[in-house]
């Protein structure tokens, strides 16, 4: 099948293949023309196919889940209802209510978690061990599967219950659910005694979970056992740390999620009382166990996009990043402080000061670990070569954004200034600045950083730069002023509102439409590159990771033939010359590290 | 003077809401403190982004930078003020919580006890005397103490102007306190109305479910007292006191309009005596809106919803919200509403179980 090179460099240890120009393998085979027809992809087990058809359906899910963050803050551009004139305050509000509940169930379940993970966590991971592919490749195809069933009950009930309550339909058929109005958070007892459709949104929930584990058993397994020759521990990309930390949050947490969900089913289809006072439960019992996953989780949503911005602004600095051991300790670090914080979301809930208080000494210790990271990176930057491509305004956007989201972390941990500030606006922009700006500024990073790579061509540099100034700007007008509404005092997750917040929410929303075009901007980018970008060099950045090492996009098994990858260290770019014919690097051929 | 405290507390000032007393003071004072601490690190962190991009951009693509890439001396020069700064945040906020968790022990006999009852959409205040409100009504001069109840799923008391907030939890009490400014109010103002919100998302309805707390001044606290104790039943017929359980006690006035129109729940205009058809017909299709219908409605809204409401879900009222009087009296404010006559006055031997003895219970 696949087609040898035409002059096919010897293969000795230590020296590099890719530095052949590309069109020494451009008639060649390549991962994306390996195989033809539909089910050459859907019964793929080639990690870069499934990083890939992950792409696909995760930005589908995030293009649904904008959908409704739009509609969510078109309802809130006044005071009043916007959605739905013509109906009555009522179902307008109930409408409001399944918005906001699909909009988080499907951003936090269908795009965030999976975003950097399983589309570059996927494609990257093998290919920067030098391995052919993960080391359970049926598993990683049976978690895209889990992935599209969880995500297709998800979308049945949420479809259901919108188009219900637009149309003004009051008994649906059996096979058109209700929808689902509690919230991503599904508290007890609201979402017991709630007639939307909270079973079939849970089981969406629980099998998305499995494809969750199922991904992060492979990546624990591939970290171990796939590494090359001279690839010790302290050779590992940070992007892998990243993932690994990540890896063991998702095996660690998610069937806690899992079980959360069960016992849910059970009180509400079987009457078993877990959390029902009334049936000798307690409501707070079921916030444990939902924050216990809920709040690793936001670490699985952070930490690969650390890994990546660490990868970006070495490289795009062309020096060697700085702290290596601290930054990937850190990520270990905020792994396990991930799992012992979760009270913090309790401190209104009458639980014990005791408790409070532990838990409001844990949660400040993760402030440690990731301002660790935030200096390492300008360390980095000191002295550097910098260059300021697209992968590199997001990473710096990234930090801007996740400095915010750390520092309003502050208030929110600390137990007076949480108590004024828990479920107002504060901590929905808190929130979406660690989730949404630094993690979706992180994926965009990766994805420009990687889409050479990916799909074997260059994307327009301008209208990458411009577009992310675009979302930039409309990301944080879209948000920080919700700090403020939110220390003026204004819920969240309210349908309609005081006048008096009524510029906060207006300024919000016009934000928010900006922060649209930017992302349909950065989609059309894409889109112009799949049609007519120029053909990628191997290694257009000049990085060092392994992934470089081999052509764009790589060959089906992921090196050329009789090419050996070997751990190289991942942060020297002394190895590589800037070729102007391909704008791109090359190997220096006979590189020997000597070290620094 | 200006002081390291007031000068935090300013930084809070076009951030927080109005200073009402409660534990604003704390509130403010470490939130300015973290706002310093924020605005030097974000100036700090944009500043060197913005240098270095700069200063150190690159001229040459093939150009690699050598430098040092560890230190750990510096590694932990730049970690320790953290730790420093992360601690004072945390002593600072776990003092100002310990002031909440409750009043101060010298004044606790001081304390105003009120029993606040939440439901799905709205808010019910009892008060020492056996009078009840849909507004907090707070003195100025002492710590108020609330002990909080649901009627059914997790809400939560905010007073922005107070800092102070509590989630409502069915099946426990919480308990709350704070001590107004008194000066908010003066004997020329006697009252000051605060904003009070519910945070936990609880529904339909949630951004509806707002009052007001309502600061007194102690020269008209006994009107405020005596004012509120109206809502107990003595001195009014039945169909009064029950226009006063729709109004407050039983918050039915959140989903159930009075003039025909259509609310989350039916409205009560014409309803008392009318033919219902009902949402799910098992055997029967209608049902006439007797007393026993609407006895059975207000204790168990699920069995027999009328058309149109199939998928509303209302609060369930068991004897410990609504006495059986209570619901006499709701029935008889009805018959008001479909143009029939209602029950002069309470039978004597009625089921009085609607004065303040019943609170004890």
């Amino acid at each position: 099948m696949s087609v040898i090179p035409t002059n096919p460099p010897a293969s000795t240890p230590g020296t590099d293949i890719a530095q052949t120009p590309q069109g020494g393998y451009g008639a060649g085979d390549n991962y994306i023309t390996h195989g033809k027809g539909i089910w050459s992809w859907l019964l793929t087990v080639d990690h870069k196919r499934i990083g890939l058809m992950y792409m696909v359906t995760v930005l589908a899910a995030f293009f649904v889940g904008g959908v409704f963050a739009i509609a969510v803050r078109t309802e809130l551009i006044w005071p009043g209802q916007q959605l739905m004139p013509w109906a009555d305050p009522n179902t307008n509000w109930k409408l409001y209510n399944q918005l906001f509940t699909v909009h988080g169930a499907i951003m936090v379940f269908m795009f965030i978690i999976p975003s950097i993970p399983a589309i570059l966590g996927n494609f990257v991971l093998p290919i920067m061990l030098g391995a052919k592919d993960v080391a359970f490749p049926r598993i990683n195809l049976l978690s895209w599967y889990c992935y599209i069933v969880g995500s297709a009950f998800f979308l049945w009930v949420l479809a259901g219950g919108v188009v219900g309550t637009v149309l003004g339909i009051e008994n649906m058929p059996w096979f058109f659910p209700k929808g689902i109005d509690t919230g991503w958070t599904f508290y007890t007892p609201y979402s017991t005694t709630t007639n939307t459709g909270v079973i079939l949104a849970t089981i969406g929930v629980f099998i998305l979970g499995f494809s969750s584990i199922l991904t992060g058993v492979n990546f624990i397994a591939t970290i171990h056992m796939l590494r090359p020759r001279n690839m010790g521990w302290g050779r590992l990309p940070l992007l892998l740390w990243s993932l690994y930390a990540t890896a063991v949050i998702q095996i660690l947490a998610t069937p806690v999620l899992a079980i959360t969900m069960l016992l849910l089913l059970a009180e509400r289809a079987l009457g078993i009382g877990v959390f029902d006072p009334a049936l000798g439960g307690d409501p707070v019992l079921y916030q444990h166990f939902f924050w216990f996953y809920s709040h690793p989780a936001v670490y699985i949503m952070i930490l690969p996009g650390m890994g990546v911005i660490s990868e970006i602004i070495s490289v795009f600095s062309r020096k060697h990043i700085f702290g290596y051991s601290f930054i990937a300790a850190s990520s270990l670090a905020i792994a396990m402080f991930g799992f012992i914080v979760w009270g913090h979301h309790m401190f209104t809930s009458g639980q014990s000061p005791l408790l409070n208080s532990v838990f409001s000494l844990l949660t400040m210790s993760v402030a440690i670990p990731s301002a660790v990271k935030v200096f390492n990176w300008l360390a980095t930057m000191y002295n550097g070569r910098i260059r300021m491509d697209t992968p590199m305004i997001y990473a710096l956007g990234f930090i801007w954004l996740f400095t915010i989201g750390g520092l309003t972390g502050l208030p929110l941990g600390a137990l007076s200034t949480d108590i004024h500030y828990h479920d107002t606006y504060f901590v929905v922009a808190h929130f979406h600045y660690v989730m949404v700006g630094s993690t979706l500024f992180a994926f965009l990073a990766g994805m420009y950083y990687w889409w050479p790579k990916m799909i074997g061509k260059m994307y327009n540099e301008k209208a990458g730069r411009f577009f992310a100034w675009i979302i930039f700007i409309g990301f944080n007008a879209t948000f920080f002023i919700q700090f403020i509404a939110g220390s003026q005092g204004a819920p969240r997750r309210y349908a309609d509102y005081d006048p008096k917040f009524w510029k906060y929410h207006f300024i919000s929303t016009l934000g928010s439409y900006l922060l649209t075009i930017g992302l349909f901007g950065v989609l059309y980018n894409w889109v112009q590159s799949l049609r007519s970008g120029k053909k990628a060099p191997a290694n257009p950045w000049g990085a060092n990771t392994l992934e470089w090492h081999t052509p764009s996009p790589p060959p089906h098994a992921n090196f050329v033939e009789g090419h050996e990858p070997e751990g190289v260290p991942p942060y020297d770019y002394d190895g590589w010359d800037y070729d102007e014919n391909i704008d791109g690097y090359v190997r220096k051929p006979n590189y020997v590290y000597e070290g620094h | 003077m200006l002081t390291l405290s007031n000068f935090f507390s300013w930084l809070s000032g076009p951030w927080m809401p109005e200073n009402a007393g409660g534990f604003a003071d704390n509130v403010d004072f470490l939130n300015g403190f973290i706002l310093a601490v924020s605005y030097f690190f974000v100036a700090v962190i944009a500043f060197l982004m913005i240098y270095f991009s700069i200063k150190y951009r690159q001229t040459d693509r093939a150009d690699v930078s050598h430098g040092a890439h560890h230190s750990t001396a510096i590694e932990i020069a730049w970690t320790l003020p953290i730790v420093a700064i992360v601690t004072f945040v945390f002593v600072v906020g776990f003092t100002g919580f310990l002031d909440m968790a409750g009043p101060p022990t010298g004044g606790e006999a001081n304390a105003f006890h009120i029993r606040v009852e939440a439901r799905k959409w709205g808010w019910t205040f009892y008060y020492p005397n056996g009078g009840s409100s849909d507004k907090l009504y707070v003195p100025a001069d002492r710590p108020v103490e609330l002990t909080l109840e649901s009627n059914d799923v997790i809400h939560s008391l905010f007073v922005p102007a107070m800092r102070i907030k509590k989630d409502v939890v069915p099946g426990r009490y919480n308990r709350m306190w704070f001590q107004p400014d008194p000066n908010l109010v003066s004997a020329e103002n006697p009252r000051k109305e605060l904003d009070v919100n519910c945070t936990e998302y609880c529904g339909q309805g949630h951004s509806q479910m707002n009052t007001l707390c309502i600061v007194v001044h102690e020269s008209q606290w006994d009107d405020v007292l005596s004012e509120i104790n109206k809502f107990n039943k003595d001195g009014l017929s039945p169909a009064e006191y029950g226009e006063q359980v729709y109004q407050v006690r039983g918050g039915c006035v959140q989903c159930h309009s009075i003039d025909g129109s259509s609310g989350t729940g039916p409205s009560w205009k014409g309803l008392y005596g009318s033919e219902r058809p009902l949402a799910v017909t098992d055997g029967e299709s209608t049902v006439t809106a007797d007393d026993a219908y609407i006895y059975e409605s207000i204790r168990y809204p699920n069995r027999k919803k009328a058309e149109g409401f199939g998928t509303a879900s209302m609060t369930t009222y068991g004897t410990s919200q609504l006495s059986a009087g209570d619901v006499r009296a709701v029935i008889e404010y009805m018959k008001t509403l479909a143009g029939q006559d209602p029950l002069e006055a309470f039978p004597e031997d009625y089921d009085g179980k609607t004065d303040a003895s019943e609170e004890s219970e």
